[in-house]
């Protein structure tokens, strides 16, 4: 998927853990982890404010648009 | 009324519902075993009776043949029955176990009819009728595994929403 979420890079700027996190966006660390190694297929955007919210960023910050070698070029 | 309502669906809830349809798919397992142990005595019983529309020493042998055939065929649906209807009670729906129990369903089913319609025309008019709703039940099976299988994909994509 050309999307990637950009997570473990914000988590380290902010020194903060998966668990810390998880927890204070109200996810389990599962699903945290599930969005960490970009195995997501979407993300809610309540998700995405409380992500946002806990690591003082904007959602460009924490997803990237890579186009890959399939993606048709308009 | 409504609290008559209320009183039967306690008496009354799918977990209950689930286990009455395994029960009965175990009873008729045992019953198709038993048809089955006395599938000659049922054919020479047909034969005697003059109930099969062909004559001649082979009719005896290829009614037994198509009769174990279709016995086998039987035993194999209703085991993948029985797992799916566990995997139902155990709350496992949309798994793909689920949609591959279906497909074997469906397709014992559909070879029923495919060995029945013929043989209900040549030998046995009654095979033809079930081959005729073995048929039809393998058509609705089939729907009802895709409608499982789009279920599927869909938990799929609501397990990896975050």
């Amino acid at each position: 998927m050309p999307i990637t979420v950009n997570l473990d890079v914000m988590m380290a700027r902010r020194h903060i853990g998966a668990g810390e996190l998880a927890e204070k966006i109200g996810i389990t660390p599962a699903n945290l982890s599930i969005l960490k190694n970009n195995k997501a297929k979407a993300v809610r955007f309540s998700t995405l404010e409380a992500l946002c919210r806990a690591l003082d960023c904007q959602p460009g910050d924490l997803l990237e648009y890579r186009p890959g070698p399939d993606d048709d070029v308009p | 009324m409504p609290k008559q309502n209320q009183t039967a669906h306690s008496l009354w809830d799918d977990r209950k519902s689930i286990a009455l349809t395994r029960v009965v798919t175990v009873a008729i397992f045992f019953v198709c075993i038993a048809v089955a142990i006395m599938g000659p005595a049922i054919v020479d019983w047909l034969i005697a009776r003059g109930r099969v529309g062909v004559q001649g020493p082979a009719v005896r042998w290829v009614m037994l043949g198509l009769g174990y055939l279709l016995a086998a065929l039987a035993l194999w649906m209703l085991w993948n029955l029985f797992r799916f209807l566990t995997r139902l009670e155990q709350g496992q729906v949309f798994v793909p176990q689920t949609v591959e129990a279906l497909r074997r369903i469906s397709r014992c089913c559909a070879a029923a009819a495919v060995i029945c319609i013929p043989s209900g025309a040549v030998l046995y008019f009654p095979f033809a009728c079930m081959g005729i709703a073995a048929g039809f039940m393998a058509l609705i099976v089939q729907v009802v595994k895709h409608a499982f299988e789009q279920a599927l994909k869909m938990k799929d994509e609501l397990d990896f929403t975050i």
